[in-house]
């Protein structure tokens, strides 16, 4: 691979790092993460369209030998950008679940007045 | 008695240990709160038939989220000043929690956390392997985190009611990264954090596993991002 081809495989690697761990703003993360998707597909889709023309573009841009190993890397950017994106999901999802077993447990009648502090005064 | 302060236990799967921990605590405080963690042995039967307090959570969420459930409650229902936390299995001494809570009083602390290094017998009962743990955990947090204790694992804290509503809450870490966090904030809360030399007993008491360390680094960083 030559250097131009290692650079733009790193910087689309760190753009892929900064949209999986929300380092903006949510609405701007969530656009430019479509954005990446729609991207990636493109790319895929005018390569079975134009198997020659894209491989051998591909794989001149990467420096790789042969324009197979230019979609074995753009799999692997591809497969560990949505395996962060799921991560990011995951976890906002169980910080939502937690939030809600908390509301439930803390909201409950059972614990309203579970302990008594009236003939607290402080 | 200290009718001030509100104990909270979080407690999952602890129907062996949690009825004698909860009388020991009885012997020095009014308000014991029992924060049941999605238990599925007798727990919850336990508390109900002995009419202890009790929050339950209708799944496993971790303790730092039983803990922040707790703290949610000190807050928002009760008109209490202090706040300790004391761990489900008994492995934490009534006493010495009571100790604690005398000491910050005395001193006007905000919060004093238990130790187990401040004393050459606590720290030789801990096994061998919890102690690397603990001990590589103290470098890893000085290193990332900054917070300079000996043991910000311990599960015996004591805090005022001002430390937790305006710096612990709420909490990031629901599972047993939440000591690192708890200690984290109270260091950037501009309050100086005093440890408190205590005992823990390991004898037939479940403990957490050492190789859990890694989930604690791996998540205390990822959550840091």
């Amino acid at each position: 691979m030559t250097i131009p081809g290692k650079l733009l495989f790193m910087l689309i690697t760190f753009i892929m790092f900064l949209l999986s761990f929300n380092v903006a703003n949510r609405t701007k993360v969530k656009a430019l993460q479509k954005l990446f998707v729609i991207t990636i597909g493109s790319i895929i889709f005018l390569s079975i369209m134009f198997h020659e023309t894209i491989m051998s573009f591909l794989s001149n841009i990467l420096g790789v030998s042969s324009g197979p190993d230019s979609v074995l890397y753009l799999f692997i950017i591809v497969s560990t950008s949505i395996n962060l994106i799921l991560f990011r999901k995951f976890f906002e999802l169980e910080t939502k679940i937690t939030r809600i077993v908390q509301n439930i447990s803390l909201g409950s009648n059972n614990t309203k007045d579970i302990i008594s502090t009236k003939s607290y005064k402080n | 008695m200290n009718p001030d302060t509100l104990v909270l236990v979080p407690a999952y799967n602890e129907s062996d240990n949690i009825l004698e921990t909860v009388n020991n605590l009885r012997n020095f405080f009014e308000h014991i709160l029992v924060i049941n963690d999605g238990s599925t042995d007798n727990t919850q039967y336990i508390l109900k038939e002995n009419s202890i307090p009790c929050i339950s959570h209708l799944i496993n969420l971790g303790q730092g989220a039983a803990l922040e459930s707790g703290f949610l409650y000190f807050v928002n229902r009760t008109n209490l000043q202090y706040v300790i936390t004391f761990d489900g299995d008994g492995q934490n001494n009534a006493s010495q929690a009571n100790d604690m809570l005398m000491e910050l009083k005395k001193y006007s602390y905000s919060i004093l956390i238990g130790s187990r290094f401040k004393k050459k017998k606590d720290y030789m009962e801990i096994p061998f392997f919890k102690r690397l743990t603990l001990r590589l955990a103290k470098i890893y947090e000085r290193t990332f985190f900054s917070i300079k204790l000996d043991d910000a694992h311990n599960g015996l804290r004591v805090m005022t009611k001002e430390m937790i509503k305006n710096h612990i809450l709420p909490i990031k870490n629901h599972d047993m990264s939440h000591s690192t966090e708890i200690a984290f904030k109270a260091s950037n809360s501009g309050e100086i954090i005093y440890e408190y030399p205590v005992t823990v007993e390991y004898k037939n008491k479940r403990s957490q596993h050492p190789i859990n360390a890694v989930n604690i680094v791996i998540n205390n960083l990822i959550k840091r991002l």
